[in-house]
């Protein structure tokens, strides 16, 4: 498909980068789980609408190219039949909501119009999941990375954070490979560039990138600032790691700072969607009954009636049109201070600049409901009303830019404070102890038994799966932040009891075959894995 | 409308699946009584994990540039191994401390750190943050007794923990190199044999033909 560039010389380039992850939730042993929720959330409110924006795009042909990071757990989440059928349960009774919510605000013009405006999203996004994908929305992701317009890069395999993974290098290098794995599997190629899960770097880690064929990475601002030697160029050129062509772009603070700041950010303006009005909580428990949690507790629906309004608890009735503008206005302000950046670093550098910036993707759409248009109106305007700068991914920059500084960048990541606290402080600090002595014994069992039989293989590539799914390090970051630390706390203990239950197993030569069927049915990620990548 | 308190909202950036609300008190009852459960038999995983290994080990883990954590276990064995060394007497007389190294650029020969200091230990204790001195530097540690005529026995030392930096660089001299061509064709998107795996080789090209060349990007809205 042609899609035709306005763009003929521009002084810079912008690389956005969505990162789209949830860790794997999937509960088979009830038929409503709370926390499956996330996905549901995430596929009605990111996903689709992410979706919905790029096929328009394609459909006017419009150019552009977004990168998208989408993890091995989100990726078997929605590949998973379980879950799939779960959904299209969800977004039925998110309708039928939505229809009695245009029924009982029908007196009402200013909600009537809201209550109206979901019931055509929520009905859209049936339409595209189950008609249009077949309930697969991967494939659809795929067919736009084949189409051009989208770069799909990969994750760390559970989404680890590897620099508390360090001094054992089997489990580093078990997280990378298996992501690379996965990926293929999905996607028909290799990635080419990796997101370090929370961009999360120590030094040493290019090596295991390298092996697996990952030709660069993002960090955080300072993991290229604090880069030995200095980099010539800040952050707005990569770096190649030394020793290697795996290259390291930084993210560029003032792009992040628009969007994701709580006090500076387009997200906190007085006309977006107040995300805490949600009717699960405003409306009368008999009537929302059926459609939160089973046992009565209030969770959100994702019906939402009120915008911002300011620093008060009086809040006034959402008006989609006046978001919409607004969302433009946002649009055409980050444009034009992008553009602004560009000629100024242009002008003193020697090669066009690059701006990263990357975001959670779940920031368009769930937390910012008005963030799929924002982007939207964005690329519209990069591609109609100016020139001064274009979008790339990463590989766009390495193939006309090949030639890079060598410099060892510097251990960070973009949590809070810019290392490993958020990972490693009082609330988490207790998991490492036995995450260590889990990848201590799994390098051991994969080790000595080069040749496993079936049961035997079959339980030690379940290890796999519990060691990987207990580094996720949405438990440890669930716990510092404190919002379900029971269900995170809970998980983590399971997958270490399981492994140390399976290790025993092994060791002492007496496996429990009933218990290993019960936990390759429920922790089933990674179908393929084999234990040897320990080895 | 009923109106739900608001609940102050601290959390910057990545706010995570669901917003930070609305404690979760009720999430175990929940599990246990979920409305439907599906056919056949529930199972709850045992969430039993030991509290310790019974083996000797220090790690240090560096946190950020200045502070690391260190966790620990002095195994039984090791306990006994070490009063029988020092004698029963002069071993109730010591005390349990963490000695912290600076043994940057060095291979400690138990003598010849940078620097080093004792931190007192707290009965018990199997888990501590330390504050080194200065970042970008490469620390050990080590869990051993002090006697009471100052002699140090370790029973474990820790493996060395390069701390990151906090500020830029003074190293100003430049080093550049270039993509091979090989990398810069996988960078251009192009399809390649499978990278991990027995199967396939890195540098087979199974799709050239039906790809119809080498593409220069992807042309849309990209590089110039």
């Amino acid at each position: 498909m042609e899609i035709a560039s306005r763009k003929n010389d521009p002084l810079g380039h912008v690389c956005i980068v969505l990162h789209a992850h949830l860790p794997y939730v999937r509960h088979q042993e009830c038929e409503y789980f709370l926390e499956e929720n996330w996905l549901f959330e995430a596929i009605t409110e990111t996903y689709i609408p992410l979706l919905a924006v790029f096929e328009n795009l394609v459909a006017d042909r419009v150019p552009f190219k977004i990168t998208m990071s989408m993890t091995p757990p989100l990726v078997s989440m929605l590949t998973d039949a379980m879950l799939q059928e779960r959904y299209v349960r969800h977004i039925d009774r998110l309708i039928e909501l939505a229809e009695k919510e245009c029924v009982r605000t029908k007196n009402d013009p200013a909600f009537n119009r809201t209550a109206h405006m979901y019931l055509d999203k929520f009905t859209m996004c049936r339409s595209v999941f189950v008609d249009v994908n077949k309930c697969d929305i991967v494939k659809n992701f795929r067919k736009l990375q084949d189409l051009g317009v989208l770069e799909i890069i990969t994750c760390g395999a559970t989404h680890g954070f590897l620099p508390n993974m360090q001094f054992n290098p089997h489990a580093v290098k078990a997280q990378v490979e298996v992501a690379v794995e996965s990926y293929y599997e999905t996607f028909g190629r290799n990635p080419v560039g990796m997101w370090l899960p929370e961009c999360g770097y120590y030094n040493g880690l290019e090596k295991f990138l390298e092996a697996a064929g990952i030709l660069y990475f993002f960090t955080d601002a300072h993991g290229i600032l604090f880069a030995e030697p200095r980099p010539k160029y800040g952050v707005f050129a990569p770096v190649y790691c030394k020793g290697t062509h795996v290259a390291a772009f930084g993210r560029d603070i003032e792009s992040s700072k628009s969007v994701w700041s709580s006090k500076e950010g387009y997200p906190g303006d007085i006309d977006y969607r107040e995300f805490y009005r949600d009717i699960g909580f405003d409306l009368d428990i008999d009537y929302i009954r059926p459609y939160i949690d089973p046992i009565g507790i209030r969770i959100n629906t994702g019906i939402k009636y009120y915008r911002i309004t300011g620093k008060t608890d009086h809040k006034e009735p959402y008006n989609q049109q006046a978001a919409l503008d607004k969302a433009s206005q946002h649009a055409g302000n980050f444009l034009f201070n992008r553009g602004k950046q560009i000629e100024y670093l242009a002008s003193i550098m020697d090669r066009k600049p690059i701006i990263v910036a990357p975001y959670d993707a779940e920031l368009f759409g769930h937390w910012w409901y008005e963030g799929p248009d924002w982007l939207n109106y964005l690329i519209r305007k990069v591609a109609f009303e100016q020139n001064v700068l274009s979008f790339c991914t990463a590989s766009d920059y390495l193939t006309a830019n090949p030639r890079n500084q060598s410099c060892s960048p510097s251990f960070s990541s973009w949590g809070f404070k810019g290392y490993s606290e958020v990972w490693l402080e009082g609330s988490n600090d207790w998991l490492y102890r036995h995450l260590h002595k889990m990848e201590e014994r799994m390098v051991e069992a994969a080790q000595e038994h080069p040749e496993a039989g079936d049961v035997l293989r079959r339980t030690l590539n379940q290890m796999a799966r519990e060691l990987l799914l207990a580094q996720s390090s949405d438990w440890a970051f669930i716990m510092k932040t404190g919002t379900m630390v029971q269900y995170a706390v809970r998980r983590s203990k399971e997958h270490i009891a399981n492994f140390n239950r399976l290790y025993d197993e092994v060791k002492g030569e007496r496996i429990d075959e009933n218990f290993l069927s019960l936990l390759e049915s429920h922790n089933n990620i990674f179908p393929h894995i084999n234990y040897r990548v320990y080895a | 409308m009923q109106r739900v308190k608001k609940p102050v909202v601290t959390a910057v950036r990545r706010p995570g699946p669901i917003p930070p609300q609305q404690d979760r008190q009720f999430f175990g009852a929940g599990f246990s009584i979920a409305a439907k459960p599906a056919k056949g038999p529930k199972y709850f995983f045992s969430t039993e994990i030991p509290d310790k290994y019974n083996e000797t080990y220090l790690r240090a883990l560096p946190r950020d540039p200045v502070w690391l954590f260190a966790y620990w276990e002095v195994s039984g064995e090791t306990v006994e191994l070490l009063r029988r060394h020092v004698g029963e007497d002069v071993f109730n007389k010591s005390k349990w401390v963490l000695r912290v190294l600076d043994v940057t650029d060095l291979v400690y020969n138990g003598s010849n750190a940078w620097r080093q200091t004792d931190i007192d230990l707290a009965p018990y204790a199997t888990t501590w943050y330390v504050k080194v001195w200065e970042a970008d530097r490469s620390y050990m540690l080590q869990v051993g007794i002090v006697t009471p005529d100052s002699r140090f026995f370790s029973a474990v030392n820790s493996n060395a923990a390069q701390m990151p930096r906090n500020t830029v660089s003074a190293v100003l001299d430049e080093e550049w190199t270039t993509a091979s061509t090989d990398e810069l064709i996988r960078l251009s998107g192009f399809p390649t044999g499978k990278m991990l795996g027995a199967s396939q080789n890195s540098s087979e090209f199974s799709t050239v033909q039906a790809a119809g060349g080498l593409a220069s990007g992807s042309g849309s809205g990209s590089m110039s």
